[in-house]
């Protein structure tokens, strides 16, 4: 593969995940399995094989639960497949986590060491929740977000690293997440990724479900 | 002529907020919105995960080992291993789901699959519910996903247009 290649270049993916859930307070989770994802078709598949065997399919505007074939839940949501890191990532842009293509604006650049730190206006419909996001930029990859909230106290922090790259496709291998409660207390999540295959042409059925509407 | 109505409504929408996103934005409390950070809030504790997340570690190898296995078996079996862990999957991340939720839809869902996008959504369709908007922040943040220009477009237009009126 010529090193050559921009990541316009690849239309699918697929990926094995695990979520790691440890909140503060109560239970646990553990979710792991593979994510199918093809941007022409903008379908998402989650083939979840642990806690349980099962599908989450996420069409158009509705996300189908499925386990043994049979739909046992479904929702509408937005249409917002093309937003997520699948999609972005197959089309170079989530270096500024989709806060550019948002219209948010830059107000501030700074550089700390490695970091190249980027700090985003937020639109004051909002302000009462979220008062600033900063981005941290490292060799040129997005590494870490902050939300900071309207007291100047951190919301959440995210990180991501381990990248993938392939040609010019890159993807966090490893995403760890830190978000905060009222009372302060850290809840983590950690999502890691690996086994990725780009343009997979041979496994056609994976990429796509047919939802059967009785 | 439903689709020509909704057609129109956007290009509509999209035209709004060309004219008052930047102002909107502009407009806002910039030196607030620019707090400068200490450079170890870029950084994390990656021990400290570590042992927090020690049982999980300890599951997700026992599950790598043992592709076949499952929630219930692990249960029928007695394991120790789900002691203190939930049945349920949440590939995308999790948070409360208690209350009365936007069109039905887990304020976690909108944040997973919206991103900031999905902050603005729950905001604006909870008339500012601030609990609402903090629980699709947590779904933002335990997301991967991000925003869309298209629904900002619209929504933006929206909020803005909402703003704008208030204020005259």
């Amino acid at each position: 593969m010529s090193l050559n290649t921009s990541a316009q270049d690849y239309f699918r993916m697929s990926i094995d995940f695990t979520t790691k859930v440890k909140p503060a307070e109560g239970k646990a989770n553990l979710t792991k399995g593979k994510i199918y994802y093809d941007k022409y078709s903008k379908e998402l598949i989650y083939d979840i094989h642990f806690p349980a065997n099962e599908k989450w399919i996420v069409q158009d505007s509705r996300i189908y639960k499925i386990k043994n074939d049979s739909i046992y839940t479904t929702d509408e949501i937005p249409a917002l497949n093309e937003f997520t890191i699948f999609h972005l990532s197959l089309n170079s842009s989530f270096t500024y986590f989709g806060l550019r293509e948002a219209n948010f604006s830059i107000a501030k650049v700074e550089k700390k060491d490695d970091m190249v730190i980027s700090y985003w206006s937020i639109p004051p419909q909002m302000q009462s929740i979220i008062s600033s996001i900063a981005l941290a930029k490292k060799e040129n990859s997005l590494f870490s977000v902050v939300m900071v909230g309207p007291d100047n106290n951190i919301l959440s922090k995210q990180f991501f690293k381990d990248y993938i790259k392939i040609g010019g496709f890159e993807f966090p291998g490893t995403i760890v997440q830190i978000f905060y409660d009222e009372l302060q207390h850290e809840n983590y999540q950690i999502m890691e990724f690996k086994n990725i295959v780009l343009n997979d042409t041979e496994n056609e059925e994976n990429y796509h479900y047919k939802i059967e509407r009785h | 002529m439903k689709k020509l109505i909704l057609r129109s409504v956007s290009v509509i929408l999209a035209i709004s907020l060309l004219s008052s996103q930047s102002f909107n934005v502009y407009a806002g409390n910039i030196s607030a919105a620019t707090a400068e950070l200490d450079e170890s809030v870029f950084t994390f504790d990656e021990e400290l995960i570590i042992s927090e997340l020690s049982e999980l570690n300890e599951l997700d190898a026992y599950v790598e080992a043992n592709a076949s296995v499952t929630f219930e078996s692990l249960a029928n079996e007695g394991s120790a291993l789900i002691a203190n862990i939930e049945s349920s999957a949440a590939p995308m991340g999790m948070a409360g789901q208690d209350g009365e939720p936007p069109l039905g839809i887990p304020s976690f869902l909108w944040g997973c699959v919206g991103g900031v996008l999905g902050l603005l959504v729950v905001y604006i369709m909870t008339d500012n519910d601030k609990d609402e908007t903090k629980k699709a922040l947590w779904g933002c943040v335990a997301s991967t996903a991000v925003v869309a220009i298209v629904y900002m477009v619209a929504w933006g237009a929206w909020a803005a247009t909402a703003a704008s009126t208030s204020y005259y």
